[in-house]
């Protein structure tokens, strides 16, 4: 899908625009290490290496498009999992679980099982479980779809909140909410099979 | 970890509360195979555990060698002697069965008579002093009656018959000393010795092997030698079918098993495969993934397979009994002895089988997370 791809990406909100099907998740599941490429290297910090298992546990979030949390156990167990696996201390994940869960209005409902929340609450849920061990790279793949505009600006203010100018954060979204926000916006544009990236700075 | 730990008991635990009916075909499924495995090595447990008790009862070491009256003694006891000597037989006891019988005042009827070496340290403990030892179960042991034979009175000390006497003749019976017999000369009707050899089977053979040999040159044709060679090679014959319908029952059942818990797995991941695939994005190892199925598999299967063999060893008397096993032999089922007998290979099958059951999931283990999760 992509030939003679060479991108490197800063810390800071990066868009990944483009229509579908013109492989912007692919880019994000080859960054997480969930694609293996065919041919050539994908690099992640801290280490400079290929995403491993270590990676995925202890500086990744990823919030895909559908599925995000564990469907048998409450938003605390799906936290407390993500968190227990990035060996994160048990007061460090209080703390965080307080400061987001009031941020995004999740404080009531952290004991609740994912199907008894609605599509907005489970979306914020899962940004809060993506960056509850403070990952070095957050990678997020439509995470506004199908979210009302109320539920979109506060994941939105999330993704700034986290982001800012320290880890880099890769959104690949068709919503222009969003790409207002970015310090990067990059249009993927399909072509004979192959995917050309446009840096456009904001 | 431990919070993975939590993690997958909830969910095994809320799977298996959402979807009764498949806990309940799983369980079921294994209950019928275990059940049927276990009914097998039950019958066999049985029947091995009742020659064991024939062979309790006639002694694993023992034999008893009958002789009728040979005229001229042409098989006299040092050739005997000198068999058992070379076996290490501890135990020799030696009788001849008169033509003589003696009246009790237990009651109205006669009691055949046998003779025995004065110098039996067995004997003289028996007697305490008596000439005579009457052995039977009639009346309790330790006491003294009078009995007469022929002419003669005596006392005779009154002894309870063990599994061995039981075998050398009726019950009652009388034994007095060699010395003390009323009528010298009296011929005999039957030379019984009765031995015990130290060492185990090979050295039974051989022993027997030895006896009818010299008989045979001896010309001795009435010779019988009573020996638990028969039980012992029943019990050993038993014991080797049993290894191989153990052998079957592992990997038979075990494959049946496996294939139907596999197939049900296979379908189940169907639907949990986004749920493995989501577990390992957060750089959970694909073999936890497996394991965590393993577990739940190998629950499900030894809960299974514990209901299984309780119904079984319950209803294996009344299934043996149907198929005309004597209530004797069935009372011989011991749940402790037929799990440390037959326990290795039923759990050895159900695990085998629940293990197996999970390479549907530990190849799923193999797709690449981006191309399962959208």
């Amino acid at each position: 899908m992509f030939v003679n791809l060479n991108c490197d990406f800063e810390a800071g909100i990066t868009v990944l625009r483009g229509p579908s099907g013109c492989g912007k998740s692919t880019l994000l599941r080859l960054v997480a290490g969930y694609l293996r490429p065919q041919t050539g290297l994908v690099t992640v910090p801290p280490s400079g290496c290929p995403p491993t298992r270590a990676f995925q546990q202890r500086h990744l979030g990823f919030l895909f498009q559908s599925l995000n949390l564990l469907p048998n156990v409450s938003l605390w167990q799906n936290l407390e999992l993500a968190a227990s696996l990035a060996k994160v201390s048990r007061d460090d994940f209080a703390q965080r679980v307080a400061s987001w869960g009031s941020r995004l209005g999740l404080d009531e409902l952290w004991q609740e099982a994912p199907a008894r929340l609605s599509v907005g609450q489970q979306q914020r849920a899962a940004f809060v479980r993506a960056v509850i061990h403070e990952p070095l790279v957050l990678c997020l793949d439509e995470p506004t779809s199908g979210l009302d505009d109320e539920n979109c600006e506060k994941l939105r203010q999330a993704f700034l909140t986290f982001a800012g100018a320290s880890h880099p954060c890769l959104i690949a979204s068709h919503d222009e909410r969003l790409a207002a926000s970015a310090n990067r916006v990059i249009e993927c544009r399909e072509w004979s099979r192959q995917t050309v990236l446009d840096n456009q700075a904001h | 970890m431990s919070a993975l730990l939590r993690y997958f008991a909830k969910d095994i635990w809320v799977g298996w509360r959402a979807s009764p009916f498949v806990v309940g075909a799983k369980l079921m499924t294994i209950a019928l195979l275990t059940g049927a495995g276990t009914v097998i090595l039950v019958c066999f447990h049985v029947f091995v555990e009742e020659a064991r008790l024939r062979l309790e009862q006639i002694g694993a070491r023992s034999m008893i060698i009958r002789r009728g009256p040979s005229p001229g003694h042409h098989l006299d006891n040092l050739w005997l002697e000198d068999v058992m000597n070379s076996a290490g037989a501890p135990v020799w006891h030696h009788f001849d069965r008169l033509i003589l019988v003696a009246d009790t005042e237990l009651g109205d009827f006669s009691v055949p008579v046998f003779s025995i070496d004065p110098e039996d340290r067995w004997f003289q403990e028996c007697a305490t002093g008596a000439p005579a030892v009457l052995l039977t179960n009639r009346v309790p042991g330790a006491s003294v009656v009078d009995v007469r034979v022929g002419a003669a009175r005596m006392n005779a000390t009154t002894r309870n018959r063990n599994s061995w006497v039981e075998r050398v003749g009726p019950d009652p019976l009388l034994l007095i000393s060699r010395d003390r017999i009323p009528r010298q000369g009296t011929y005999e009707l039957e030379r019984i010795d009765y031995l015990e050899i130290a060492g185990g089977k090979g050295q039974m053979l051989s022993t027997v092997s030895a006896i009818e040999t010299l008989a045979r040159e001896a010309g001795e044709r009435s010779l019988v030698v009573q020996h638990p060679l028969a039980i012992l090679e029943e019990i050993e014959r038993l014991q080797a079918t049993q290894r191989v319908w153990e052998y079957w029952i592992v990997m038979g059942f075990g494959g049946a098993l496996a294939l139907v818990m596999g197939a049900i797995s296979a379908l189940e991941y169907r639907e949990q495969r986004y749920v493995g695939a989501l577990l390992r994005s957060f750089g959970v190892h694909p073999a936890v993934v497996v394991l965590r199925h393993w577990v739940e598999a190998a629950l499900l299967g030894n809960a299974g397979l514990l209901a299984a063999a309780w119904i079984a060893l319950g209803l294996a008397p009344l299934i043996l009994g149907s198929l005309g096993v004597p209530a004797s032999a069935t009372a011989q089922l011991d749940a402790a002895r037929f799990w440390a007998t037959n326990g290795p290979a039923l759990v050895g099958f159900v695990n085998t089988g629940c293990l197996l059951s999970v390479i549907p999931v530990g190849l799923a283990g193999f797709e690449e997370i981006g191309r399962v999760l959208q």
